[in-house]
């Protein structure tokens, strides 16, 4: 031990500053080799190191180091090894041989240049491959497509997982609503406000895409990336059905909410009012509500100047002093005179509050209508107005159309063909309402024994007047025979029908008269004439009944519970899922089971047997409440029956 | 003297036997008690030795189960395996501890048949003891599908917990099968598909309160509606598949009438005939005051007082849809086993109502302008007609009724079976009638019962096809059949239900449950409930071979004294 302590101060500490040297270069250059493997792959990388330091550990023995230090200088003559041995106790001599080899080898080893020796030559030359090879790879993986003949393309690429089959639902409300975008991965259901964009983007099909919108089918390609987009516009209800080439599916039921009509409401004076004459002011105040905004608040009026059956209308606008609560509450008020409104004894003016929404178009809603009329008699009258309003509001209504019908006549040579066919197809429409409404306010067709039910009641207790039927089925008539002549631009033949409509109306209206009201004074029933026609004529006939509709809905529901029963896998409930949807898809109850459905299916794999059987529980409550709700009640049991 | 005397007593006997008089007696006969063992080993016996020794003094006592006996005693400590009729009268007295707590579903109410698209009502009874504050759950699957789901806290040591559970039927019908699940107890219980309801309305004249049910069938395609109006004398509009009252019956299952008051006698014969034979159900819809003549056919004793509302008033329905009238027809007093569909709010006398009537079933409206607030609560009115004349149609007699009791058995478990053949083809086959029953492949014996049409006999259940139904189906000449589905159960009738404690089949078979210590109870419950039957006999007393004896003596004595006084 003294010895190899007297040796490494001399010779033998150079020997081990060699070695040193040796193996640091050695971890080296096993680093660099197999940094340039790692561009390929880390773990080839690491693989490559292990595999160069093993063989490249001989390099650095102590036996190699000495020969190496030996061949370095031709003085040596073996002088550095046989000092190694002698301090290792492998060779044996007497002090002085001994002291003068390793002054001889001291003296050797000072003159060796270890660089030399042991050059960094080979390192530097693979540190500069392994910087090139990262380059080349880094550059080949910031290319998305290989070019031809690219070193890096023609290496196979490493295996990756297909990405997940995602559908991203990106609804766009519709601009006047000033409502932000919504963007969803995988939604369980779309809500969309009417007519709101709805971009759907497609990841992961693994090819060709269906997308089924509510019974519209379409087939679409992916693009370069993969992604296949698809855009519609929500109008109404349904559903979105995507199924990719590789099975993926996605059933997305589709939501629509209807942009609501304003809410316009008359606050004041809210009543309708007779005055017997004078200047009395009355102070208008209104108020709309909408649920995404308003743009216009007025007061629009009918006045109806006249008597007897000649009446005279004029429109106008009452403009509002408008108080804004925010874009969606807005408040009106106005503040007229009966000689501002220009009413004078006998005149009526009928009047509404208006009010549109932001959307375009310009949709109006309008309140309930009151009146302001001017007659000592209606004031005597009081609250037994003796005109019943709803027939008096369509009488009114004939008559306007009347004025529209004369208008257009009168445009007549100054409009093209189809323009005139057009707005007189328009007035064929509003003729065509004003009779139903008129034939629905009475209870329907005379002929239907419905009325002539609802009417039985009257008829016993003689408080109806058959004059007035008669002039009522007249009217209609007339109506009919007008409506006919519209829709073949016939103004003039359908100003005549229009006429003797409203004749028959005001006869049947006549104030003597009553339709489904109480008699303003007692009449007088000729009894011997009831019930005395000849049956003779009469014969008997075969009804036809209608068919009864089958409850399509109820048979729907149970075959959605009995799938739901045996439902095993996840492909019977992607059926079920899309069978649901299918049924009614405007249905919200109907559209909420096949996205429970739905969701159940994408969770099919993640979910154990007992979470799958309580989900499935859950869904199949919520049918069977959708079918009872829609199958016929239960029948009663009697006590004794079978 | 004395001769005179015993001949007299000879040419009595003499005369008497010739005329051979009958005598009627009567009096109390014993009834007949079964008392049988349920487990609970050497005790059990000598309990029953001694309530054999109490009963036979009042009752003729047998030992072991007879099921034709007046009264059932089960003595021991667990639910006998063997199945004793529903309406027996059994007692039981528990020896020993019994059972823990249990639940157990007593009883599953269904209709045996609804037509399609309809809403099955069910009636579950759930028992428990010793249960108090802990929960139940009730479970209704059809097909694996979960229709309706329950829960119940228990809040007595012994409850029992009804629930009118309504479910849609599910299943590749017929029958429906719905299975009901309460903690550990299960029960089945199957539910055919009935035909479309045929009906036939008849207005002899316009009527408003017909017109409108009839338009409310009309718009059901459950329903297939046949019509016969009479709007002018001798002009009839019809409409339909059958619009006539025809002489065959059998056309239809519900007959409408409107327009009472003018009703033919020949038709008023008719309908007698269809609720009498055909069994079928008679809907009357009067629109005012209830024609006497009809009231004596149809009504007897009942009394019909109208009554005006001041506005219309929704009538307190009970199982239907809500209905309105101002215009009452009120029953005062309906014939035993009526049943009451909406009553008058103020009075509580019934408006709507319905009787049995001989086979069939007469179903009256008082409702008499209810057709006026059709209009109320959307279609209300539609769907209570709809519904009342659906239960009508179902309660009308088939050709051939089939019961099976059990209606759901395990494989090897005999199942009694009852047809019975309605009063019309019983009338046209007479003498003809036999009865052909089979379950799939396999023919059963029927054979005739006590009462007049009625054919039982039994079979027992097995499971050799994959399904879980069977049906029997059984046949008479002429092609009329009826049938009836039987569950085969995986386990037997006792056990599906579950485990309860002998004390339940007290419980439920109008018995009571005593403990040896308290047998005195079972005494005055047996004494309460077997009434000693009244027997009327008629006794011939002169066929009696002792009157030989003294009539005998009499001629012997008489010869005696006079050959002792020397007369020959």
């Amino acid at each position: 031990v003294e010895d190899r302590r007297v040796l490494r101060s001399g010779p033998a500490a150079a020997v081990d500053r060699a070695m040193a040297r040796a193996r640091l270069l050695l971890a080296l250059e096993s680093a660099a080799a197999g940094a340039v493997i790692a561009a390929w792959s880390a773990p080839a990388g690491l693989i490559a190191a292990g595999v160069v330091a093993v063989w490249r550990a001989r390099f650095a023995s102590r036996r190699v180091v000495l020969r190496a230090l030996e061949r370095a200088d031709p003085r040596a003559q073996n002088v550095i090894v046989t000092a190694d041995e002698l301090a290792s106790g492998v060779l044996r001599a007497k002090s002085p041989i001994r002291e003068r080899v390793e002054a001889d080898a001291d003296a050797l080893l000072s003159a060796i240049d270890l660089r030399s020796v042991f050059p960094v030559m080979r390192l530097a030359v693979l540190s500069l491959i392994a910087v090139l090879a990262w380059g080349i790879a880094a550059a080949v993986r910031q290319r998305p497509v290989a070019a031809p003949g690219n070193v890096a393309a023609a290496r196979p690429e490493p295996r990756r997982e297909p990405p997940a089959f995602t559908v991203t639902v990106e609804v766009e409300p519709p601009p006047y609503t000033h409502l932000p975008p919504v963007v969803a991965v995988d939604p369980a259901q779309i809500d969309a406000i009417e007519r709101a964009a709805v971009h759907l983007s497609i990841h992961g099909s693994g090819g060709a895409v269906t997308v089924d919108y509510s019974g519209d089918v379409q087939r679409l390609q992916p693009d370069r990336d993969g992604n296949v987009e698809y855009h519609f516009a929500a109008t109404r209800s349904g559903y979105v059905l995507v199924v990719g080439s590789d099975g993926g599916r996605r059933m997305l039921p589709l939501s629509v909410k209807s942009d609501a009509l304003p809410v316009v409401t008359i606050t004041a004076p809210a009543r309708d009012l007779v005055y017997e004459g004078g200047n009395p002011t009355i102070a208008f105040n209104t108020r709309a509500t909408d649920d995404y905004g308003l743009s216009a608040l007025t007061l629009r009026f009918t006045k109806v100047s006249g008597s007897g059956e000649q009446f005279a209308f004029a429109d106008g606008d009452i403009p509002l002093t408008l108080t804004r609560h925010g874009e969606r509450d807005w408040s009106g008020a106005a503040v007229r005179t009966l000689s501002q409104l220009g009413l004078g004894e006998g005149d009526m003016l009928v009047y509404r509050a208006v009010a549109s929404d932001l959307r375009p178009g310009g949709v109006e809603a309008s309140s309930d209508a009151f009146y302001i009329e001017v007659s000592k008699l209606g004031v005597a009258s009081g609250d037994a107005f003796t005109l019943p309003e709803q027939e008096t509001r369509y009488a009114l209504s004939q008559q306007m159309l009347i004025v529209k019908t004369e208008r257009l006549n009168q445009r007549r040579p100054s409009m093209d063909a189809g323009e005139f066919l057009e707005a007189a197809q328009s007035l064929a429409v509003e003729q065509r309402m004003i009779r139903s409404e008129f034939v629905f306010m009475l209870g329907g067709e005379i002929e239907d024994e419905e009325v002539e039910a609802e009417q039985s009641v009257e008829i016993q207790a003689g408080r109806l007047i058959n004059r007035g039927q008669r002039d009522i089925r007249a009217a209609t008539v007339a109506m009919s025979a007008a409506e006919k002549d519209l829709t073949g631009a016939n103004t003039a033949e359908a100003l005549k029908a229009e006429r003797a409509a409203v004749e028959a109306l005001q006869r049947a209206f006549a104030r003597d008269r009553y339709i489904l009201r109480a008699l303003a004074s007692r009449s007088q029933l000729d009894l011997t004439r009831r019930l005395t026609g000849s049956p003779t004529g009469a014969a008997g006939w075969r009804r036809q009944p209608p068919e009864a509709d089958r409850n399509r809905m109820a048979i729907a529901l149970q075959s959605l519970l009995q799938g739901l029963g045996e439902a095993k896998t996840r492909s019977q409930l992607d059926v079920l899922a899309e069978f649901a949807m299918r049924t009614d898809s405007q249905s919200p109850a109907l559209r909420a089971i096949a996205s429970a459905v739905q969701k159940l299916a994408d969770e099919w794999p993640m979910k154990a047997e007992p979470a799958r059987a309580a989900q499935l529980d859950v869904i199949a409550e919520m049918v069977s409440g959708e079918a009872r709700r829609t199958l016929a009640d239960s029948p009663p049991r009697f006590s004794g029956a079978r | 003297m004395t001769e005179r005397i015993l001949r007299f007593v000879a040419v009595a006997i003499a005369t008497f036997a010739l005329v051979d008089p009958a005598l009627t007696l009567s009096g109390a006969a014993r009834q007949r008690v079964s008392v049988a063992d349920s487990g609970g080993g050497a005790d059990t016996v000598a309990v029953r030795r001694a309530i054999h020794d109490r009963l036979k003094e009042e009752f003729d006592a047998i030992v072991g189960v007879d099921t034709t006996a007046e009264a059932i005693v089960v003595v021991g400590n667990r639910y006998p395996s063997q199945r004793l009729p529903e309406q027996a009268n059994v007692s039981t007295v528990t020896v020993g501890e019994g059972v823990g707590p249990f639940v157990v579903i007593r009883r599953i109410a269904a209709p045996r048949a609804v037509p399609q698209a309809t809403t099955v009502r069910l009636g579950i009874d759930v028992e428990a003891a010793g249960k108090r504050g802990s929960a139940t759950d009730l479970s209704v699957r059809a097909n694996g599908a979960l229709l309706a789901r329950r829960t119940h806290t228990w809040t007595a040591d012994a409850e029992t917990w009804h629930e009118e559970v309504d479910v849609a039927p599910v299943g590749d019908a017929p029958p429906f099968l719905f299975d009901v699940r309460a903690d550990d107890s299960q029960g089945s219980v199957a539910v055919d598909a009935a035909a479309t309801h045929r009906v036939l309305v008849i207005e002899s004249r316009p009527s408003w309160a017909s017109a409108f049910v009839r338009r409310a069938l009309e718009a059901d395609p459950r329903f297939d509606v046949s019509g016969v109006s009479a709007p002018a004398p001798a002009k009839l509009v019809t409409s339909g598949e059958s619009p006539a009252l025809h002489q065959d019956l059998r056309r239809v299952d519900v007959i409408i009438v409107g327009g009472l008051d003018r009703l033919p006698g020949s038709d008023i014969d008719t309908l007698e005939r269809f609720v009498r034979e055909r069994g079928g159900a008679l809907v009357f819809l009067p629109d005012g005051k209830f024609p006497s003549a009809l009231a004596e056919r149809f009504l007897p004793g009942v009394t019909l007082h109208e009554t005006l509302l001041e506005r219309p008033a929704a009538l307190d329905v009970a199982a239907a849809p809500p209905l309105q009238a101002s215009e009452l027809l009120e029953a005062v007093e309906m014939p035993d086993g009526s049943s009451v569909v909406a009553r008058s709010p103020s009075s509580q006398r019934p408006v709507v109502w319905t009787t049995p009537a001989s086979e069939g079933r007469i179903v009256i409206s008082g409702a008499l302008d209810a057709w006026r607030y059709r209009g109320v609560g959307h279609d209300d009115f539609d769907r209570f007609w709809r519904s009342l004349i659906s239960a009508a149609a179902l309660s009308a007699q088939p050709a051939v009724d089939v019961t099976l009791v059990p209606a759901s058995a395990a494989p090897g478990e005999r199942v009694d079976v009852m047809a019975r053949v309605r009063a019309l083809e019983r009338d046209q086959l007479r003498d003809q009638l036999a009865i052909r029953a089979r379950v799939d492949d396999a023919f059963v014996r029927l054979w005739p019962g006590a009462k007049r049409g009625t054919f039982v006999g039994s079979f027992v259940a097995d499971s050799r096809s994959a399904s879980r139904t069977r049906r029997l189906i059984a046949s008479i000449a002429g092609g009329e059949s009826g049938s009836a589905p039987l569950i085969v159960a995986a386990q037997n009738s006792t056990a599906v239900i579950g485990a309860p404690p002998l004390s339940w089949l007290a419980r439920t078979h109008h018995g009571v449950d005593v403990t040896p210590s308290t047998l005195d109870r079972l005494g005055d419950h047996l004494r309460r409930t077997v009434k000693p039957a009244r027997v009327t006999a008629v006794r011939h007393p002169m066929r009696s071979p002792w009157w030989f004896v003294p009539f005998a003596g009499s001629l012997a004595g008489e010869w005696s004294l006079r050959r002792r006084r020397g007369a020959r």
